[in-house]
Parts: structure tokens; C-alpha cells; sequence
């Protein structure tokens, strides 16, 4: 049997596997492993077994996944969330709709010190969906604005998902993270604005006001943000400076968010030990995928299937911008089923040179990459962020919060060609960096 | 409605006493919740050592202009363990990624029959990655292989991620086994 | 029977670099090698190259051509330290006098020579072994012109040989894979490095780096070997044509020239770009021998305590250097 055709048995029961609730990463592994042993040799596939388990996690430039989660972590645990949220809300809360632009834009800024958009929706959407109903916002409301806030973590550097796209595709990670920041800033933006838009065609959506608040009440609120503005200009901008690596920016950022929450008295022992045992966890869930990954790409290398593909689509006598289409389309397909790693790690090999031959920006396009995620974690059937919601939202049906979070989907698409159309938003930054 | 009947009766029977299934599925439960629990806690020094090596050495290179020697190879190393001795616990506390929404659709027992074979399946697949995982052990070894500036044998490491590579295999075993005993019965869980 | 039946079946062998399809030895080396290959098996072997890593990267490739993912890989000894230390003795300061063609035959005889050197690699079939051309202090913002110059910066080096020689020198040496050194240098984590003239070419420094102070301080190693079982696909006749007509002296001498070639290019281009070249006057290159003569001393102690005749193999290096200078 040529190569080819063992790829593509091997995707075919790769999917299948998943559909079955195998782990994205164990099935990776073990196909991985039995298309290598069968393309090469048995002998092969078993020693790349301990080289992928090891060669994998042993990675100076990987560290940057565990610290980058355990700084969001220390002050996820710490409560500053809370803080976070009524501090912007004491700015918005005038303006009708309040509670919601308080929603995104504390996300926003919780985003600026959270590697991943899991971990700012559930931080975020504890704290203010509580607060909408007690205002008798809509549910449909305020759960879309939970939920399109929280996609802006991954967005916003420190972003585990960019960080990942470097990592499989060699993009350097320090302007990666950089690039995110611009798009991230005019997408808090536009949902600040489809919020304003939102609340006047339809009042019912935020019926009441909430109380004036003093000017003073206001900037003594300010105290509880310190903490994240912080650690973001130190860490990221140490970052976009030049005064270290990504790697030595989450070392960094997470020991000032210890320091910081410890001299707070806001983070105690047990909160330390519960934040170390999630980034844990959810650290070893990601590089379980990266392991799987790693030998997966073998096996697809050594089935020629991705080197036939970028020939076939290079030698496409169609315009770059009509195989994006095609590719984004694909990608928002794939976003309904799969989790974001898995999209990545599954894709990427594949889709990566084809972009880059085709004339695009490798920088450019992981940003691309994350929206198309992000607007995946909100589609169903699987939508991770909308899953979280609802577990904070207990007496909606899940499809109500599905329906009300389509005008953010909109409004992302919208960002998404703009982005297209004007690729410089995301590489302008980066480029100014050194 | 007959036949039903009796099939519940048997399983009563199952339950009062104790099968060595069930026997052999706690004690591997002890065994394997203890061993990962120890191991995710080194995990977590390691993750905080982690965080102050990397703060040490970009403080030590600015205000000294000494920054520690060793760091860039000593943090891919003490990630690999930590990687590995937290495997288990993820998956113990099931926090892999996982898509159900096909398999919702399936009645339980098939459920928990595709699921307690795939998990002896990953269960095999970990044992030979142990397996190589010492067999690279030994080549490296031989190979006299150190970790570069600091000199440190090689194979004291990729040695001591056997025994996480191992324990996870246990998570696996464990989950194979739980899963056979809610389709042997399934009032038990 | 089992030479015939050899001769009747094509094979294609995986070859497996962590540089990419531009890089010099795989752009130029390695097809010249394998078009080589092919008229002398008649057609019967050729080769699928997979580049960029794409089978593993710089740590994995040893191990990955051991166990035979790669039946040939290219590779940098120092990235398995440990692993080849008596052929390191070319790793030491100042075994680098000479073009990057002239050092690589001193690694192939050196290899040829000593059955230490042999016994290393013991786990591979060696096809050749090369050098760079001599590395050179490349420094952004500031310039090394003598040895006081060198002290605190922090330069990024490859080998374990190449770090002890920047610490007698009073520098600080950074270990980084070489994607980053870009990036390290641009954000200022790095002052520069000890790199060969053509990592500005391949690295894109062009634009980054303000001087290259050349003087013979150190080279980089490389292997390209096969998988053991991978050699046996070969019929004796192969084997014996290869080890005649190519493997050996003439492809470490190609991959040798290869390198000079890039060098020549990167040289007119950093320069045109306004890149300054510092030639250090003979005193002060004196002063760079003499502060790192112990780390070849220590090499020597190491191996001489270990059985292996280090001041022997130490001694030929040098001689082979001067012989082929000349
Ligand atoms: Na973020
Ligand atoms: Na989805």
C-alpha cells in the first residue's frame, strides 16, 4: 500500500477515534505510532514512541505554556477577578448596558494576564452573570457578552493558542504575542459597539440602569486593576522592549502575580496549591496533544500527503484570497466539532505551507487562526466557551445562550475580513519592535 | 419482562459478593490514585522551581550580569518530569480533551464497552512507550549523552519519566477497568 | 541469492534534516550526493529528502537515524552532548585554522585515523564527517576590537567546548537553539554570538548586525550518517563503490566548499550592507589563545584519564591543520 493511501486511512480513523471520546492526544499518539510502524517499520514506530514523549516535553521554548497559565491562575484563585469586574463596572455603569460593556471589558483586561480564553470565560462570567440578573438583563444578553468577552483572552497576549502556533509552525512567539494586541484592543471595541447597538434596538435587552456612582468612588476603584496593568506592561511589555524572551516574560509575569497576590493577602496556601494543580493540568492536556502531534506529523510527512497538497494548491490557477476562503471555510466547519489544539495540531501541518506559498504572512495568519478558533468555541455543537456558561447559567437551555451569542459571531466575521482586507493592523506592532 | 428480571438478579448476586473484578479494581484504584497523587505533587515543586529558576536567572543577568548557567537546559528537563508526573493526575481528574456529543447517542453499555476496550488499547500503547522510554534510557546511557553545560547524565532523566510514563498507563488500566465494571453492573456506579 | 535479489529491488532511503530546503547542505551537498548515489546503483537507490525538521528536530536527529525514522540524517555533534567527545577535539579554541573545505578534511582524517574517534559511532554508519568555516564573534551595537571588548558580553554558542572558551574569555555564554537567535539578538537578550560568517545569510541577520570580528577562534562540527540496517540494503559491490568513489574525504571536502561558497556570499552582502569587518591585530589575538589554552588542556587531562590518547589525538589535529594549510 503506497504511503498515501495509509495517510489517509490514518485521518479517517484518527476522526473516528475522537468522535469516539478518545483523547485528541492519545489518539494522535496511537496513530501516529501505527502509521509510522506501518509506512517504516515496527521497530521505528515503538522507539518513536520514547522520542516523542520525551523530545516533546524536554523543550526550553515550551516552558513558556506552563508559566504563562499559572500567572492567570494566581490571580484567578486570588478573587481579583471580582475586584476586576465591579472596578470597570463603576466606570460603564451609567450607560445603559452597562453591566455588559463592564462584562467585555473587564475581559478584556483579565485577557491581558490570562493565557487562555477557558480560564478568563470562567473567571469572568462567575462574577458578572450574577450581577446582570440581578438588573433583569436578558439571558440571551448577557451570556453572549460573557461569552464573546472570554474569546478575547486568546486574543490578548499572553495567548496559550499563539503560543501554540508558533510552536508548530516556527513563527517566533515574542511578535506572535505582540500581534495580538492591536486586534485584540478593536475587538473589545466592536463589542463594546454591537452592545451599544444591541441595548438601543432592543431596550429590553438591559431594561435598567444601574445607580451613579462618584467620581471619587470611581478612582478609588482604579486600586484593584493596578495589579493586572502591572503585570501585563512588565511581562508583556518586557516582551515588546526587548528585555527578555517569551519564555522569560511568563517566568516573570507568573512570579510577580505570586508576589503580588501573596503581598495582597489575597492568594493563601491552599489557593497557592489549587492554582499549581490546575495549570498542572492543564498544562499536561496540552502537551499530551503537542506529544501526539509530534508523531502524527511524521506520519503525515512521511505519507508525502501535506507535500502533494501544497503542490496541488500552489499549482491552483486561482487567486490566493479564493483558497483562503476555501481554507477559512474549512476551518469554520472544523470549529463546530473540534477543540482549538486539536484544530491546530491536526491542520497546521498542512495548512501552514500552503498559506505561506501562497504569498501570506505566517505572523499575520495565526492571528487569523485564533479568530477562527474563537469563533468556533462559540458554534454547535461543540462550543467550549458556551459549555462553560452554561455551567454558571444552570436553568437555560443551551440553546437560547448558542442563539444569543450569533450577533458576536457576526461581528467577529466582519473583524475577520477587515483583518483580511488589512493585514498591517496585525503586523504593524510587531514589525516596530527592536 | 421475565428475563429482565433474572438478568437483575444475577447482578444482585455479583454485588453481594465482592467478584475478584471488583476486588482487583479497588485495590488498583489505591494503588494508582496514591501514586499519581505523590508524583503531581513533586509536579508542583517543579512547576514553582520552574517559575523562580527562570526569575533568577534574568535578575542575576541583569543586576549581576551572571545569569545562572544551565538554565535553558535544566528548564527543559525539569518541564519534561513535570510533564510527565502530572499525566496521571490530569487524567484521573478527567480533564482531557474529549468530544462526546456522537457518543451521547449510543446506549450506556456500548458507551462503556467502546470506552473500557479504547482505554486497555492507550493502556498497551503507555506500556510500550515505558518500554522505549527505557530503552532510550540505555542507549543514552551508553551513549554517555549529558545535558550540555552543566554536564548532568542524560539518562537520570529521561530515566525518571519512566516512572511517570508509568503511572499513566495506570490512570488507563484503572479506566478500563471501572468503565468493564458498570457494564458487569451497572448498579455499582 | 540474497545479493541478486538485492540488485533487482529499488529503494528509496529517507534523508532527515532539522534546516531547511535553502540551507546550503541541503540545497547543494546532499543532492549532489544522492545524484552520485543513483548512477553508481544504476538508478536502483534514490532518495526522499524531508526538510525543516519535518521527521524531528536538532536534539532527536541521532536518535532518530539510530532507530532508523531516518535512514540518513544530517546533524550537529554538539547538540548530543556527551556523545562524541574525542572527535570534539576540532570543537576546541583555535583547531580552526583554515577554510571551511580545509577543516572539514581535517574531521574526516582525524575520523580515518584514530579507531577512538571511529568507536564514537559505533551505532551509525558515518557517511561524512565536516566542519564550518571558521566561526567568527558577529555582535550587534558593540564591537570586539580587542580582547578587553569581549568581556561581558553575552554571546550565544553552540558547544560545550565553545562555552568553556567564552567563559576564559570573561563573556557569558548563552545556550539557545539557533531559530532564536534572532530574535535573542534583536531584543538585546544576546549581544551576538560565535557563529559561522553564513549564519548571517541564513539567519537573516543582514539588516541586525553591526560587526563580524573574524579570527580563527573556533568551527562547528557536523555528521551526515546512516541507519546500520539502512547500509545493508546496499549490495557489497555498492558498498564498496560508495566507500571508494564518494564517502568520506571527497564529501566532507564538497561540504567544506559548500560552506566556503556561502560564506563568500554572506561576506559581500553583509558588508555591502554596511556590516564592519574587525581583523584583530596579533597581540590581541594572543591574548584570546592565550586565556583559553586551559580548555584544551582540560580536554586533553579528560581523555588521557579516561585511556584515551588525547595529546596524541590533540598533536595530529594540529598537524593535519598546518599540513592541510599549506
Ligand atoms: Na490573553
Ligand atoms: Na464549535
Amino acid at each position: 500500500m503506497s504511503p498515501e493511501v495509509i495517510g489517509v486511512l490514518g485521518i479517517v480513523l484518527l476522526l473516528v477515534l475522537i468522535f469516539l471520546r478518545v483523547s485528541v492526544g492519545l489518539s494522535l499518539f496511537l496513530i501516529g505510532f501505527l502509521g509510522v510502524s506501518w509506512i517504516t517499520d515496527g521497530t521505528v514506530g515503538l522507539a518513536q514512541l520514547s522520542m516523542a514523549a520525551f523530545g516533546t516535553s524536554n523543550d526550553y521554548g515550551l516552558s513558556v505554556i506552563p508559566l504563562f497559565i499559572l500567572m492567570g491562575m494566581f490571580l484567578s484563585y486570588s478573587g481579583l477577578g471580582n475586584d476586576l469586574f465591579s472596578a470597570v463596572h463603576k466606570w460603564f455603569g451609567k450607560v445603559r448596558g452597562g453591566l455588559a460593556i463592564a462584562t467585555v471589558g473587564a475581559s478584556s483586561i483579565f485577557g491581558a494576564i490570562s493565557g487562555s480564553s477557558n480560564a478568563t470565560t470562567a473567571t469572568i462570567a462567575r462574577v458578572s452573570i450574577p450581577e446582570m440578573e440581578k438588573y433583569d438583563y436578558k439571558t440571551t444578553f448577557s451570556t453572549a457578552a460573557v461569552a464573546a468577552g472570554g474569546t478575547l483572552g486568546s486574543l490578548i497576549p499572553p495567548s496559550v493558542l499563539l503560543i501554540i502556533y508558533g510552536a508548530l509552525t516556527n513563527v517566533p512567539i515574542g511578535p506572535l504575542l505582540i500581534g495580538g494586541f492591536v486586534p485584540g484592543i478593536i475587538l473589545t471595541l466592536l463589542f463594546i459597539f454591537l452592545i451599544q447597538l444591541q441595548v438601543k434596538v432592543n431596550p429590553s435587552n438591559a431594561p435598567a440602569k444601574v445607580e451613579e456612582i462618584s467620581f471619587g468612588e470611581k478612582v478609588a476603584s482604579l486600586k484593584s486593576i493596578w495589579p493586572f496593568l502591572l503585570i501585563f506592561l512588565i511581562s508583556i511589555g518586557g516582551i515588546y522592549l526587548g528585555i527578555f524572551t517569551p519564555s522569560e516574560a511568563a517566568g516573570i509575569g507568573a512570579f510577580l502575580a505570586f508576589i503580588v497576590t501573596i503581598i495582597m493577602k489575597r492568594l493563601n496556601f491552599k489557593g497557592m496549591l489549587e492554582s499549581l494543580d490546575e495549570s498542572l493540568r492543564l498544562t499536561v492536556m496540552i502537551f499530551l496533544i503537542f506529544i501526539g502531534a509530534n508523531l502524527f506529523g511524521s506520519f503525515l510527512a512521511l505519507s508525502r500527503i501535506p507535500a502533494h497538497l501544497t503542490n496541488a494548491v500552489v499549482s491552483m490557477d486561482v487567486s490566493p484570497y479564493v483558497i483562503l476562503a476555501l481554507i477559512l471555510l474549512v476551518y469554520l466547519f472544523l470549529g463546530m466539532f473540534l477543540e482549538g489544539i486539536a484544530i491546530m495540531t491536526l491542520t497546521l501541518p498542512i495548512v501552514y505551507p500552503i498559506i505561506t506559498s501562497l504569498g501570506f504572512d505566517g505572523l499575520w495568519f495565526g492571528i487569523i487562526m485564533v479568530l477562527m478558533i474563537n469563533i468556533g468555541v462559540l458554534t454547535p455543537p461543540l462550543g467550549l466557551s458556551v459549555y462553560i456558561i452554561s455551567g454558571v447559567v444552570k436553568d437555560v437551555p443551551i440553546e437560547q445562550i448558542f442563539k444569543g451569542v450569533l450577533p458576536a459571531i457576526g461581528v467577529m466575521i466582519i473583524f475577520l475580513i477587515i483583518l483580511i482586507i488589512f493585514p498591517s493592523i496585525v503586523t504593524f506592532l510587531p514589525s516596530l519592535t527592536g | 419482562m421475565g428475563p429482565q428480571l433474572n438478568e437483575e438478579k444475577q447482578i444482585n448476586v455479583t454485588i453481594n459478593r465482592p467478584s475478584s473484578l471488583v476486588k482487583f479494581t479497588k485495590a488498583l484504584e489505591k494503588v494508582t490514585v496514591h501514586l499519581n497523587d505523590v508524583l503531581h505533587k513533586i509536579s508542583s515543586v517543579l512547576l514553582m522551581a520552574l517559575m523562580l529558576l527562570t526569575t533568577a536567572d534574568v535578575a542575576g543577568r541583569f543586576f549581576f550580569n551572571s545569569p545562572i548557567i544551565g538554565t535553558y537546559e535544566l528548564t527543559g528537563l525539569l518541564l519534561a518530569l513535570m510533564i510527565f508526573y502530572s499525566l496521571g493526575a490530569g487524567q484521573l481528574k478527567k480533564n482531557h480533551i474529549e468530544i462526546d456529543f456522537f457518543t451521547r447517542k449510543m446506549s450506556n453499555n456500548s458507551q462503556h464497552i467502546l470506552y473500557s476496550i479504547s482505554s486497555f488499547i492507550l493502556f498497551i500503547l503507555l506500556c510500550l512507550t515505558t518500554w522505549q522510554l527505557y530503552k532510550y534510557s540505555v542507549r543514552i546511557w551508553i551513549g554517555g549523552e549529558t545535558s550540555g553545560d552543566l554536564g548532568l547524565p542524560l539518562y537520570i532523566f529521561s530515566g525518571l519519566t519512566i516512572i511517570g510514563s508509568f503511572s499513566f498507563a495506570l490512570t488507563l488500566l484503572l479506566d478500563s477497568f471501572n468503565t468493564l465494571l458498570k457494564v458487569v453492573n451497572p448498579d455499582e456506579s | 541469492s540474497t545479493s541478486s535479489a538485492k540488485e533487482s529491488e529499488s529503494i528509496t532511503l529517507n534523508f532527515g534534516s532539522m534546516d531547511g530546503p535553502p540551507h546550503v547542505q541541503n540545497a547543494v551537498t546532499f543532492p549532489a550526493f544522492a545524484e552520485e548515489v543513483e548512477q553508481l546503483t544504476n538508478s536502483r537507490v534514490d532518495f526522499r529528502m524531508y526538510m525543516g525538521g519535518a521527521l524531528g528536530g536538532p536534539n532527536e536527529t541521532l536518535d532518530n537515524i539510530v532507530t532508523g525514522l531516518m535512514d540518513v540524517g544530517r546533524g550537529i555533534h554538539g547538540y548530543n552532548a556527551g556523545k562524541y567527545p574525542v572527535q570534539s577535539v576540532l570543537n576546541l579554541p583555535f583547531m580552526a585554522e583554515g577554510t571551511g573545505e580545509e577543516l572539514s578534511i581535517v574531521a574526516q582524517k582525524l575520523y580515518d585515523t584514530f579507531p577512538e574517534i571511529q568507536d564514537e559511532y559505533w551505532d551509525v554508519k558515518p557517511l561524512w564527517i565536516h566542519a564550518a568555516d571558521p566561526y567568527a564573534i558577529i555582535t550587534k551595537g558593540k564591537a570586539v576590537r580587542s580582547f578587553e571588548d569581549v568581556k561581558g558580553l553575552r554571546l550565544r554558542t553552540p558547544s560545550e567546548e565553545g562555552s568553556q572558551m567564552l567563559e576564559a574569555w570573561g563573556a557569558t555564554p548563552v545556550s539557545m537553539g539557533a531559530p532564536d537567535i534572532y530574535d535573542a539578538i534583536q531584543k538585546g537578550v544576546i549581544d551576538g554570538g560565535v557563529l559561522p560568517i553564513a549564519a548571517i545569510k541564513d539567519f537573516n541577520l543582514t539588516d541586525l548586525v553591526d560587526y563580524v570580528t573574524i579570527g580563527y577562534f573556533n568551527t562547528n562540527l557536523f555528521y551526515v550518517s546512516m541507519n546500520e540496517n539502512s547500509w545493508e540494503k546496499f549490495t557489497t559491490d555498492e558498498q564498496k563503490l560508495l566507500e571508494e568513489e564518494l564517502l568520506g574525504l571527497p564529501m566532507a571536502a564538497l561540504a567544506g566548499r559548500t560552506f566556503d561558497e556561502q560564506k563568500e556570499k554572506a561576506e559581500e552582502e553583509a558588508k555591502a550592507a554596511g556590516v564592519e569587518f574587525i581583523e584583530l591585530p596579533e597581540e590581541e589575538l594572543n591574548k584570546f589563545k592565550d586565556a583559553s589554552k586551559h580548555v584544551a588542556e582540560n580536554w586533553i587531562n579528560r581523555m588521557e584519564e579516561r585511556g584515551i590518547p588525547g595529546q596524541k589525538i590533540y598533536d595530529e589535529a594540529i598537524r593535519l591543520i598546518e599540513e592541510t594549510n599549506q
